[in-house]
């Protein structure tokens, strides 16, 4: 009985890792420059560092898929925890405003300079923390008489992504010219991320995020049933929520800061996966973590190609998918909202 | 088992419990009746640190439940309350596993062997073994009760809390589950707390109940001894003629239209 639901399950996560390296190998190849399959190959057996391949692949292409992955998976699961926690497949980072809050942190970091005063890894620490304030700010929006409304939540959440996002344009109408263009890039997200540093932390974290989240699996799984009925179950709500709440601050905060505002993967990504593996989160965190990973290098391969040689942000790509994907969403649960 | 001392317990607005004590020893169906808005349902929740204190406490098997950890009291107590409702689809077999979770340790992701006879226990006795793959949210009413009745005995609990659980459920239901929980105290040698607002059912199947007005315990004692016509009137303000049912024995509540008595 409950080999066969793991064999199911252990069958999804190999198909999406298998998955995973193909999209990655074809990411890698495309570009203003195409590299061919055995180009690829002979690259791999007998790295070339002279060859101009070298270079493409190894400082411009590869970092970018590391990021990637590491953002989109990080994006996804943290859908998943606040579904899971608010108990409506809508809410996710962006719809909730966290991205926004987040952006706002990292923008009023570049205003004041901070990143050049107190050094590069301000900048995630100010999106966490702008994270992190307006996730406590619409939990409590929403909070009437101690019950959580749902249908205030993503009313709120949206409101407080528009205020984010004026008092954003604000700032950037104050700021001097030299300043803006950095900030443009965190508007639209891209995962032209410069910094190694930077990448290798959006990877430490996305990777801590999932054994973190995971640890939480059975209380979210209780959490789908309420919160009341997760209490009877033995959950420690309150502290549960805390630890989740930060969480995914942590992992939309520094998102933000290193690739910008990349709007829906939060939402698409678990949406489509619970249609295929089902609601239960042991298997769910996995396989959105694969697939928002693998959904973000996607979407960057097309966001490099599609007009090549010029460049789209990813976020224009994730947004329209995402956003089209939301009012079919939102259409069909109506009643539940 | 279960000590209730001077417990004050409620709302931001409203105190509903106050200074409720009650005592519930040995293996027994007790019920719980008593008018709406009389704080039955606050009652429950308080047992299960649902709902903080105000005041007084709380003794569950010689311990302070203030200090018992929630996995503690869930390894203990189960609840099943009828308006559960999962928000995405799950089937039968995967909520009634959800009741194993109080019993799993913190890193211990899947059901081992024990869960799984616990849990196919708990279909058998609840005769939903047929229905496991079935989704929650396509079973009806009497069958979903059921189901929440069969994740409540997962959770191999020694004090078990129903909540109204034969509401809006037609007789040929409401007598198919209340049996099962009289069977199950019988056999598993289950304690039950159980809130009924139908009297007679409430006669029939508890071995004594506590009449519940205004936040506190008003009466508690065998069905015979709560279920008096003049009791019942004071607290419900309704006139009822009481009988016996021919058959057990236990006392009868009926009511009588108005307009029958005005002609």
């Amino acid at each position: 009985m409950a080999n066969s639901k793991l064999i199911v399950w252990m069958t999804w996560v190999i198909m999406l890792i298998v998955f995973g390296v193909l999209v990655a190998l074809f990411s890698l190849s495309v570009g203003a420059t195409n590299i061919t399959g055995d180009q690829l190959v002979s690259f791999f057996i007998n790295p070339d560092t002279a060859s101009s391949y070298y270079n493409i692949l190894l400082n411009i292409r590869l970092p970018r898929i590391l990021l990637g992955f590491a953002v989109g998976s990080a994006l996804s699961i943290s859908g998943v925890m606040l579904q899971g926690m608010f108990r409506n497949p809508l809410v996710e980072p962006y719809t909730l405003g966290i991205s926004g809050g987040a952006a706002l942190g990292v923008c009023i970091n570049i205003a004041l300079r901070l990143n050049r005063t107190i050094g590069l890894i301000s900048v995630p620490v100010s999106g966490f923390l702008g994270a992190g304030c307006i996730i406590v700010f619409v939990y409590f929006l929403s909070m009437h008489k101690g019950v959580l409304k749902m249908q205030g939540l993503l009313l709120s959440g949206v409101m407080v992504s528009f205020i984010c996002s004026s008092l954003f344009m604000l700032i950037m109408a104050l700021m001097r010219i030299e300043d803006l263009h950095g900030i443009i890039f965190w508007t639209m997200g891209s995962l032209d991320q410069p910094s190694w540093f930077l990448i290798k932390c959006m990877g430490i974290l996305s990777i801590a995020g999932l054994l973190g989240a995971y640890i939480f699996c059975k209380d979210l799984n209780a959490f789908s049933l309420g919160q009341e009925h997760a209490h009877h179950l033995g959950v420690n709500v309150s502290r549960t929520k805390k630890f989740l709440f930060i969480l995914t601050s942590l992992l939309t905060g520094c998102s933000v800061a290193v690739a910008g505002v990349i709007g829906f993967v939060g939402l698409v990504i678990p949406h489509f996966v619970r249609l295929f593996v089902g609601g239960d989160n042991r298997i769910l965190l996995i396989c959105s973590y694969l697939a928002g990973g693998i959904f973000l290098i996607a979407s960057d391969a097309i966001a490099r190609t599609i007009i090549a040689p010029l460049e789209l942000p990813v976020g224009v790509i994730t947004g329209i998918i995402g956003g089209i994907i939301f009012i079919y969403a939102l259409n069909r649960k109506r009643a539940g909202v | 088992m279960l000590q209730i001392e001077n417990i004050r317990c409620g709302y931001k607005e409203k105190i509903i419990l106050n200074d409720l004590s009650t005592t519930f020893e040995g293996k027994k169906i007790a019920g719980i009746i008593g008018p709406n808005g009389s704080g039955k349902t606050t009652f429950l929740r308080a047992i299960t640190k649902a709902l903080p204190l105000l005041g007084g406490r709380i003794i569950l098997n010689g311990k302070d439940i203030a200090l018992m950890s929630y996995k503690e009291i869930a390894q203990y107590i189960a609840v099943a309350n009828s308006d559960i409702e999962a928000s995405f689809d799950i089937s039968v077999e995967d909520f009634v596993a959800l009741g194993r979770i109080p019993h799993q340790q913190p890193l211990q992701f899947f059901e081992n062997d024990y869960d799984w006879g616990k849990i196919e226990q708990a279909l058998r006795l609840t005769d939903m073994t047929s229905f496991r793959k079935r989704q929650l949210s396509a079973l009806s009413a009497g069958e979903r009760q059921l189901a929440i009745i069969a994740k409540a005995l997962a959770q191999e609990p020694k004090l078990l809390l129903l909540d109204e659980p034969v509401v809006h459920l037609d007789i040929a239901h409401q007598r198919h589950i209340l049996d099962l929980i009289k069977r199950m105290h019988v056999e598993n040698d289950l304690s039950v707390i159980i809130v009924l607002h139908e009297l007679n059912l409430a006669a029939e199947y508890c071995d004594e109940l506590r009449l519940f007005e205004q936040g506190r315990v008003f009466a508690s004692g065998t069905p015979e001894e709560v279920l008096r016509k003049q009791m019942i009137e004071t607290i419900y303000k309704t006139e009822v003629v009481m009988a016996k049912n021919p058959e057990s024995g236990k006392p009868c509540v009926f009511i009588c239209a108005k307009q029958r008595k005005l002609k």
